[in-house]
């Protein structure tokens, strides 16, 4: 057990050394992340959806609802109950619902009057553009209605939508992508190397048991694959806004990756297993990699591909990790709900695993 | 075979064989190896050295025969053997990024042996590697990589220690120093078994020698016995200060042949020592000099050839420096 986390130690310490690779390692998706943040950040919200709860049908409220039919940047529906139009909310059908409490008239002569505002807060960004827009319809509707200082105030609650804006749809795709590459790439290659470099041979000629040194190397895997996770998620929350669920989400992603990250590794060791060298380890890694990265829904939801590409999709282990991470980590569903995609997940470790023992070879 | 075969074996080996396909690698080799000697296998490259090699070391599962390395069977496990033995294997190549006493610590650990720093370095001091005990495995030379793989090949304290090939692809000098440390491992009580295409390696430094050649040994004595069982000439090489006809050399003392060369004079002798005293005596009543004395004896290599009738450096390309021929040199005339 000792010479276990010797070698555990030995490989931490030659990861960190190795700069270079631990850069591009940590560096790459955290990239990836920024440049589609920024380049499709802003899209799937150019318009925004508010729903209007007409609670006291005057024709002061119909002069309301009007005032914000006119505004461009909205796009307004009204909805007969509040609880409802909340229930739409909580779907991601609208960015906000504005309720107007029965008695407006009476209320606006009284003085100050309150009106229930619910917005969408699992994207800041749109939050902030219909919280704004509606505040400026409503001063200027009382602007007009009584030629006083605005009487309205909208009390605002954030609720969080189920649905997500393009950046959370892509933020725990770009987390599960990441431990696809690394898993796959980082171990056949660097396993590959070993063998071809006669160092897994040398290791031989001692009498530790291979699976110590296998072992060490995965368990540090894992461990980088929580790092890389984690940095990709960090990225998406400070920089694009993108709100994680409520609830031990992270725990749950960190449940997630640990077992997407060890599927991929057990692909990387069953292409280190069937690969003579780097080269054919690196080109195999490639044509396993790079179609699972574009046919597992991580750049765009697959639900719209053509039928006949579905059983595909549906065959790419990236896309249950995928999947998972998104419904834990936007959706705040708790690990019970996605166990069908852990299970697959770990089905395709065990399926890998045997097949890298029965052709492992060690030259 | 004339092997002072004695029972105090740390290695017998009965039989073996390896067949790859229709090639058979290790045809049917007997051998014993005795405690505390140097022993080498010797041969060209594709001799079988190698494969015989792995299949003491417990690395590669024999086709037939049996293989003990102190009392205990290497197969089918041989796990408890490879507790016992330290192996150099060809290709040095450990983990880059790695310091040296860390590389020392973690094999060592994979035996259960868990050092300190301290005897780390200890260990690398008998390879001549204390200074480098910071150094990073991939700011190595390659004598220094060698002397590391040494080094790893001893980290468990066995009783043989396997050498593969230690000393190809290094300099002459890199070479020279090496052997200085493998002679201080072996007089430290360590068994040493080598293989090599270097005749000049087997000579210097093995006690016995095993010469093999496409799976089979050939012939296995001290290397001294092998090359005087051949009573082989030598051929002593020379220049004088003016011309003389070939023919007169042929008189010299124990000469049984004489040729004009370019640059000089060769003259084959079954004594050499009698032909060199009875050339200088020739050259001082002619009065002339001799220049560029050199007498060439025979070695492992004229053993080799005398066995196989191939020379062993034929596959020698890709190392020019390769076999350097044994050759006693004069104290005067043209030494380099």
């Amino acid at each position: 057990m000792r010479t276990f986390w010797d070698f555990v130690k030995a490989d931490i310490q030659i990861t960190v050394r190795n700069r270079q690779a631990l850069f591009w390692t940590f560096f790459f998706p955290v990239l990836l992340m920024f440049l589609l943040g920024v380049v499709f950040g802003q899209s799937g919200s150019f318009t925004t959806n508010l729903a209007i709860v007409d609670q006291d049908r005057t024709p002061m409220s119909s002069a309301m609802v009007s005032a914000f039919q006119k505004v461009d940047a909205l796009k307004v529906s009204t909805v007969a109950g509040e609880s409802q139009a909340l229930k739409s909310l909580r779907n991601g059908d609208y960015a906000a619902v504005l309720v107007l409490p029965a008695g407006l008239q009476q209320r606006l002569a009284q003085g100050a009057t309150q009106l229930p505002f619910y917005y969408d807060n699992t994207s800041l960004a749109q939050a902030g553009t219909v919280t704004m827009v509606t505040q400026q319809v409503v001063n200027a509707f009382a602007d007009q209605a009584s030629g006083s200082q605005p009487k309205f105030e909208l009390q605002s609650q954030g609720i969080a939508s189920s649905s997500f804006n393009y950046i959370s749809f892509l933020v725990p795709g770009v987390v599960a992508m990441a431990l696809m590459t690394n898993g796959i790439y980082g171990v056949s290659g660097s396993f590959v190397a070993y063998r071809q470099r006669g160092v897994l041979r040398r290791l031989k000629a001692t009498p530790m048991p291979l699976p110590s040194f296998i072992g060490s190397r995965v368990l540090v895997h894992l461990f980088l694959a929580l790092i890389q996770a984690g940095l990709v998620i960090a990225v998406g929350v400070v920089a694009f806004h993108v709100h994680m669920a409520p609830g031990p989400t992270l725990a749950r992603m960190a449940v997630l990756a640990l077992i997407g990250s060890g599927s991929f590794v057990s692909i990387g060791f069953f292409v280190a297993a069937i690969s003579k060298n780097v080269e054919s380890a690196a080109a195999l890694g490639q044509v396993i990699g790079t179609p699972m990265m574009f046919l597992s829904g991580i750049f765009f939801p697959m639900d719209n591909a053509p039928a006949w590409i579905q059983p595909v999709v549906k065959a790419m282990p990236l896309y249950y990790l995928a999947n998972a991470m998104r419904d834990v980590m936007i959706k705040g569903f708790a690990l019970w709900a996605v166990r069908w995609d852990m299970m697959i997940l770990l089905l395709v470790t065990g399926v890998f695993l045997v097949c890298s023992v029965r052709f492992f070879r060690w030259e | 075979m004339t092997g002072h075969l004695t029972t105090d074996a740390v290695i017998r080996v009965a039989g073996l064989t390896k067949r790859y396909g229709d090639l058979v690698a290790v045809d049917d080799i007997s051998l014993a190896v005795e405690r505390g000697e140097i022993f080498g296998i010797l041969g060209p490259n594709g001799a079988g050295k190698t494969t015989t090699l792995e299949m003491i070391e417990g690395l590669r599962p024999p086709d037939g025969g049996t293989v003990e390395v102190d009392g205990m069977p290497v197969w089918p496990e041989p796990k408890n053997v490879k507790r016992r033995i330290g192996v150099q294997l060809q290709a040095t190549a450990l983990f880059d990024y790695q310091r040296l006493h860390e590389v020392i610590y973690v094999f060592g650990s994979c035996y259960g042996i868990y050092r300190g720093r301290e005897a780390c370095v200890a260990l690398l001091a008998r390879v001549g590697l204390a200074d480098k005990a910071e150094a990073f495995v991939n700011e190595l030379s390659g004598g220094q990589a060698q002397r590391l793989s040494i080094a790893l090949a001893l980290v468990n304290d066995p009783v043989v220690t396997f050498l593969d090939e230690p000393t190809t692809g290094l300099d002459p000098r890199a070479r020279r120093a090496l052997w200085d440390v493998i002679g201080e491992i072996n007089r430290d009580g360590t068994t040493v078994v080598l293989t090599t295409h270097y005749m000049e390696e087997a000579e210097r430094l093995c006690d016995r020698v095993a010469v093999m050649d496409r799976g089979h040994i050939m012939t296995l004595d001290v290397p001294r016995a092998l090359i005087t069982q051949l009573g082989a000439e030598a051929t002593v090489r020379f220049d004088l200060s003016d011309h003389v006809p070939a023919a007169e050399l042929c008189s010299l003392d124990g000469a049984t042949d004489c040729r004009t060369v370019e640059n000089g004079y060769e003259v084959v002798a079954d004594d050499a020592q009698r032909t060199v005293v009875s050339l200088l005596d020739f050259a001082h009543t002619r009065g002339l000099r001799v220049a560029h004395l050199d007498v060439k004896g025979a070695d492992l290599e004229d053993v080799f050839l005398s066995m196989t009738g191939r020379k062993l450096s034929d596959d020698e390309e890709e190392a020019p420096a390769a076999s350097p021929k044994k050759r006693r040199r004069f104290g005067f005339g043209g030494g380099r």
